[in-house]
């Protein structure tokens, strides 16, 4: 294989662990931009399962050009969460996540990365002052345990369950959410370290994720949000050097349904379509299904 | 100077503020003075603005749960009046969101007569 079609081949593979990650929906409201699980103020502890499908992958080079893709033709995961507050204005949350690719007749499951998170809240709303919005910042890391692009075995990225390195994540999170129409957005900054391959020293460039969400309660215990994802990520080095034509972009859109019911379990139904607007590079086009459980404990 | 006003507040049960009260206060509360309803609201709650109306005064004790003292004396403020405030009850400790079973908001329990 030509030095070329392997570089090419290692970005079209690059693209796919953007995928591999959870499918996001929206950090503002809490469905998770960098974390799925959010406790309400009177909740102290909460489980989450989430069930996530995604098909239809394409990916798209650093000329913006959709091409077939090269990975799984699906993806399967079950995500468990679980989050404990520790003080009336911080929770702190863990996220596993179990995978299931298939190409094919063939599939492969493994466990994905593990992340914990902590959400601290500045300013709380308040409906005495509906023009005061609720001010989040959040932290989280990500451990890059599960097997990755760079130290695959198998043939069409069939036991790539992970990203490959650590990485932090820094962000804030604003809402307006005390009135009919509620919106908010999110800056995520991502920090990844450098992590030791078999594909060499992997230092992937740093990320920072807007998310614009737009929303509303049509009935009193459903609330449905809807909204846009840019994200970028800069060119990554391999054994010290940077490769060309390796940065990241990313437009996606998602839509969440989600129940607030009173006692008991809750219900949350995310769509997500990735690369599904404006400008990408070295992205992969995808649906995503997410089904979710909560139960505050 | 501050004793006396402390006094004459205290002598003219005049509340400045929504009372913090644990479950046992507030059932002893209740009996002194009935109610027909407990409304539970917080003020990061969107959704009880339609409970915290000026009809159901008379018939309620509200009740902020989960909440701090002083969030929930500006919004119970802002929809019943600061006059009104011996109407409204702070559960301090979480007992009163325990006794009642309240596990999210808002909540409205009626009371046996």
């Amino acid at each position: 294989m030509s030095k070329f079609s392997s570089m090419f081949g290692f970005m079209l593979l690059a693209s796919l662990v953007s995928v591999g990650e959870r499918a996001s929906a929206c950090s503002s409201c809490g469905s998770g931009g960098a974390d799925p699980v959010i406790l309400n103020p009177y909740e102290n502890h909460k489980l989450y399962l989430g069930l996530s499908h995604q098909s239809g992958f394409r990916d798209i080079d650093h000329h913006g050009k959709t091409r077939k893709s090269y990975g799984p033709e699906q993806k399967q995961s079950f995500d468990l969460a679980f989050a404990q507050r520790l003080l009336p204005k911080l929770f702190v949350s863990a996220v596993v996540n179990f995978g299931r690719n298939v190409h094919g007749s063939d599939s492969e499951m493994q466990n994905g990365d593990v992340s914990l998170n902590a959400r601290a809240s500045l300013v709380q709303p308040n409906i005495a002052e509906p023009w005061i919005p609720q001010i989040q910042v959040m932290a989280g890391h990500r451990f890059g345990i599960a097997r990755s692009i760079y130290d695959q075995k198998r043939q069409h990225g069939l036991d790539v369950f992970g990203a490959g390195y650590d990485e932090t994540y820094l962000g804030t999170d604003i809402w307006y959410g005390m009135s009919t129409v509620m919106f908010g957005g999110s800056v995520i900054f991502g920090l990844p370290r450098e992590a030791e391959t078999d594909a060499g020293r992997v230092q992937p460039g740093r990320m920072q994720r807007l998310i614009g969400t737009l929303g509303g309660m049509p009935w009193d215990e459903v609330k449905i949000i809807g909204g846009l994802i840019h994200e970028q990520r800069g060119g990554f080095k391999l054994d010290g050097a940077l490769q060309s034509n390796s940065d990241r972009l990313n437009h996606d859109l998602f839509l969440t349904l989600e129940t607030l019911y009173s006692e008991g379990s809750n219900y949350r139904v995310t769509l997500n379509r990735r690369a599904a607007w404006g400008e990408n590079r070295n992205a992969a086009q995808a649906n995503a299904l997410t089904l979710a459980w909560m139960r505050a404990l | 100077m501050k004793y006396l006003v402390c006094w004459l507040l205290f002598v003219t049960d005049v509340a400045l503020a929504c009372v913090g009260m644990n479950a046992q206060q507030l059932q002893d509360k209740l009996k002194q003075e009935p109610a027909e309803q407990l409304v539970f609201f917080a003020s990061w709650c969107a959704s009880c603005k339609k409970h915290l109306t000026p009809e159901s005064l008379k018939a309620s004790y509200f009740i902020a749960v989960f909440d701090e003292q002083s969030a929930a004396e500006k919004a119970y403020g802002a929809f019943l009046g600061e006059t009104n405030l011996k109407r409204c009850v702070w559960d301090q400790d979480g007992s009163i969101a325990a006794a009642y079973g309240v596990k999210s908001l808002p909540v409205v329990r009626a009371l046996k007569p």
